[in-house]
């Protein structure tokens, strides 16, 4: 199990003179669960955009697996093993659940997209969403269009998304953002299931799900990385309890 | 979902009976408002797979549909090449400059796209009208565009024309229901939906538009090659932006993003258009009227009163 | 000189036409493809009424207002229905209504072309620097600077002004504030055809009024607009310097390419800089 180390080396992003992450270095280890926690505004989602591609970086290199991707677009990166979830749901409307996967199984499977037959015909497509939306606990709801889905379920949809191209690394902002109490069981249990044999970076504001299910912590305040370690040191660490808890309402 | 798909039979055979009418009505007004509308809409269904199923509004569709008509009156009056292989080079042309076009407007997206394919449009209108006089007639054009030459048959027999037509017309459904039909043709329409999802998902967003922008414009190319050979006869005026504008009006008015919609809103359009115009000489502003109830109150347009769908349905 | 004069002129002219496109654009993040027909209904109201009552001073006074009137009506019976939509909705109206506009002034105005001669006082010309200089062409610099003045203290000094800003930067919260977004919005795209207008009065007396002239103009206010960044009133104003300087010049020494580049100027700025040559973000869109 070597697949699946991410590295970032001094990333700087900036918006308009701002540095919104400002010279991350971290080794993330394969087969890991990193919880990214900090302030609103400590730049956890941009450092998740950096390294899905969706900033851009204004300095510094990310590695994935040995490899430099830094200049590779977001397709290129999810295309050698990088998935990400997003904190606002990006699930297609008006498409039903399983529509919704095995739009994600065509880019996985393909990359030319087929053009010459109708869609219904590939029942490797077929196959391939249908494992993953058993995966994700929905396949009760395969045919329902995915707007009408819950919010936990329109959520559980957004990581399953991610989880089809099979990445070795995954990156979740908030999974379980805006999901219930009676939800968030069910919900842990399941990046629990899917985090097996994944690097996997989890940005969740519920310190109680990430104490759980995290292997390793990194600390984010004004766009660095002040502290990380295993939960325990975190919880123990003095300066993050200062950082931290000091700018939490 | 029934309601979809009696109001889609019945469209089709709307369409049906339009294209069957004229092999039987002698009168040639009739066959040769369906030959225009049949041309048209060939046209509205290639740019709708930017526009309806990509997500692109693009202001430039004239230039694509003009080259085409340039290209098949020149090779064939110049160069002697047979109409069937100008017609393929209509094809190609309109195909090649949709590339080149891309290559500067699909660096931009959204109202951005739409400025630079109009303001890319309107500099070949103008380098058509001046700069280009030997070779594109200037604002006079080409007289004597031909017609295929094909089976000893007669095709400047406008009902004979009128066969060839639906034929081209036919298989470029078809096509396009194939293509719209596809994994292609979805992830066309993921990009529409959200394309930040879709880069995400693994799919190369940019030359996924590139393509849609490329197919298009071989639709145009041959509508316009098609278009060009009925009047026998080619201007600048194909490629001014009221004829993107035209092509806008029609899909918009048919429903944009359904398959079957665009060509109810050409031949809506030009049935106004021939009514309109016996009664008053405004009658493109009424058409402008026209457009703008159908703007506000049909999202989907005719499409979506057969289908009864009023929703805001991006993604049928 | 004499370029500089018409360079000047035309800039001005130029930026009371963007300096409208742009207030829409940030007011209701749409380009208002109906700006160019605006502008020409403007002249033809304004020939109208000059023609009616001799003065050209009323219809400087009255024509942009009644053209305001259209511009509100427009707002609230068409681009009011959907706002909730895709901003690609918004532009789709707004293309509707080049078309009624065009041939409702068809049908007023008939086909043939007008002219609004100058104002009497500005018949002569002035000699200034060794050169006959048209004196009207001063005073369409003079009334374009007072007018740009007098726009530049409305939107940052004065209290309507900052209704506006807020509710283009964030509606919603402007309405909790408990400002009218609805009316503002009325407002700004009548302020809008209001400044179309005028230009479209002021220019009356240098070109022929015809049908053409809108799409002509509207292709100049968007590369001035884009050039200047969307929605940026002091970019707008130094684009208008840009390009009407150096139409003046093109005009003298290159007639047949003004056109040519000038859409080379705005495919160039869209491509590399669609933000605007004076911004400092990124392509954004």
């Amino acid at each position: 199990m070597t697949a699946g180390s991410l590295s970032c080396n001094d990333i700087q992003v900036s918006f308009s003179g701002l540095k919104a992450v400002n010279g991350v270095t971290f080794d993330f280890q394969p087969g890991q669960l990193y919880g990214i926690i900090g302030p609103n505004g400590a730049g956890k989602t941009t450092l998740m955009n950096a390294l899905s591609g969706h900033a851009k970086l204004s300095g510094g290199q990310v590695m994935l697996d040995g490899r430099d991707v830094t200049g590779l677009s977001v397709h290129k990166r999810t295309r050698i093993g990088l998935g990400r979830s997003f904190q606002i749901t990006k699930i297609f409307a008006g498409m039903s659940v399983l529509e919704n996967l095995q739009l994600a199984a065509f880019a996985h499977l393909y990359r030319l997209q087929p053009f010459w037959l109708p869609a219904g015909r590939f029942p490797a497509v077929r196959e391939r969403a249908e494992s993953v939306l058993e995966e994700i606990g929905l396949t009760v709801m395969a045919h329902r269009p995915a707007e009408t889905l819950s919010h936990g379920d329109q959520r559980a949809l957004e990581v399953g998304l991610a989880l089809l191209s099979n990445p070795s690394v995954l990156l979740l902002d908030e999974p379980l953002a805006g999901v219930g109490h009676d939800q968030i069981g069910p919900a842990m249990e399941l990046i629990k299931r899917i985090v097996k044999g994944r690097t996997v970076l989890l940005i969740e504001h519920n310190m109680d799900v990430v104490m759980r299910v995290s292997s390793a912590l990194v600390v984010m305040v004004q766009g660095q990385i002040l502290a990380s370690g295993s939960p325990e040191e975190i919880r123990a660490n003095a300066e993050v309890r200062a950082a931290y808890l000091g700018e939490e309402e | 979902m029934t309601r979809r798909i009696i109001g889609q039979a019945l469209m089709g055979i709307i369409i049906a009976v339009m294209i069957i009418v004229p092999f039987f009505v002698q009168d040639e007004q009739w066959v040769n408002l369906v030959s225009l509308i049949l041309i048209w809409a060939l046209f509205a269904i290639g740019f709708d797979l930017v526009f309806g199923v990509t997500g692109m509004l693009s202001f430039g569709h004239a230039a694509l549909f003009g080259a085409g008509g340039y290209a098949l009156t020149i090779l064939t009056l110049s160069y002697g090449v047979g109409f069937i292989p100008g017609l393929f080079a209509a094809a190609i042309v309109g195909a090649v400059l949709a590339y080149l076009m891309g290559l500067f407007a699909l660096r931009v997206s959204g109202l951005f796209f739409a400025l630079l394919t109009l303001a890319l449009a309107q500099m070949m209108y103008i380098l058509a009208s001046n700069k280009l006089r030997a070779i594109t007639g200037g604002l006079d054009g080409i007289p004597g565009v031909p017609r295929p030459d094909l089976f000893g048959i007669n095709f400047y027999d406008n009902h004979n024309y009128y066969g060839f037509i639906v034929a081209v017309f036919l298989i470029g459904l078809a096509l396009m229901a194939l293509l719209r039909g596809s994994p292609f043709g979805r992830a066309l329409r993921a990009v529409q939906a959200n394309d930040v999802r879709a880069a995400q998902l693994g799919y190369n967003v940019h030359s996924l538009r590139q393509s849609a922008f490329i197919v298009s414009g071989a639709y145009a190319g041959v509508a316009g090659a098609l278009l060009a050979s009925l009047i026998f006869y080619i201007s600048p005026q194909m490629l001014h932006w009221s004829t993107s504008g035209d092509v806008l009006i029609m899909t918009v008015l048919g429903g944009k993003g359904t398959l079957l919609g665009p060509i109810l809103g050409v031949a809506l359009f030009e049935l106004l258009k021939e009514e309109l115009s016996q009664i008053t000489q405004y009658w493109y502003g009424i058409l402008g009227l026209v457009f703008i109830f159908a703007t506000i109150f049909l999202r989907n347009g005719i499409a979506g009163m057969f289908q009864g769908d009023q929703d805001e349905g991006d993604m049928q | 000189m004499s370029i500089i004069v018409i360079g000047l002129s035309l800039s001005f002219l130029l930026f009371l036409l963007a300096a409208g496109l742009t207030l829409i654009f940030g007011m209701l993040g749409v380009i208002n493809f109906a700006h160019g027909a605006l502008y020409m209904l403007g002249a033809f109201v304004g020939y109208q009424i000059v023609h009616m009552t001799g003065s050209f001073w009323l219809g400087l006074l009255f024509a942009p207002l009644i053209v305001a009137c259209v511009g509100a009506l427009i707002e609230i019976l068409a681009l009011k229905q959907v706002y909730d939509r895709d901003h690609i909705f918004q532009l789709l109206l707004t293309f509707g209504f080049i078309l009624v506009i065009d041939d409702a002034t068809k049908m007023i105005w008939g086909f043939d072309y007008k002219q609004v001669p100058t104002p009497e006082i500005f018949m002569a010309p002035i000699s200034m620097f060794g050169s006959q200089i048209p004196s009207y062409r001063l005073f369409v610099i003079g009334f374009g600077a007072a007018v740009s003045l007098a726009l530049f203290l409305l939107l940052d000094r004065s209290k309507w002004g900052m209704i506006i800003r807020a509710a283009s930067s964030d509606p919603e919260m402007a309405q909790t504030l408990g400002v009218n977004v609805n009316r503002v919005r009325t407002g700004v795209f009548a302020l809008g055809a209001y400044l179309a207008a005028l230009g479209g009065v002021v220019s009356a007396p240098l070109v022929p009024i015809e049908l053409g002239m809108g799409f002509s103009v509207i292709i100049d206010c968007f590369v001035v607009v884009i050039i200047g960044g969307l929605g940026n009133i002091r970019g707008a104003i130094l684009a208008s310097l840009l390009l009407g300087m150096t139409r003046a010049a093109g005009y003298t020494y290159a007639t047949e390419w003004v056109e040519l580049l000038t859409f080379a100027l705005l495919i160039g700025t869209l491509m590399f800089r669609p933000a605007g040559l004076f911004s400092t973000k990124g392509r954004s869109a």
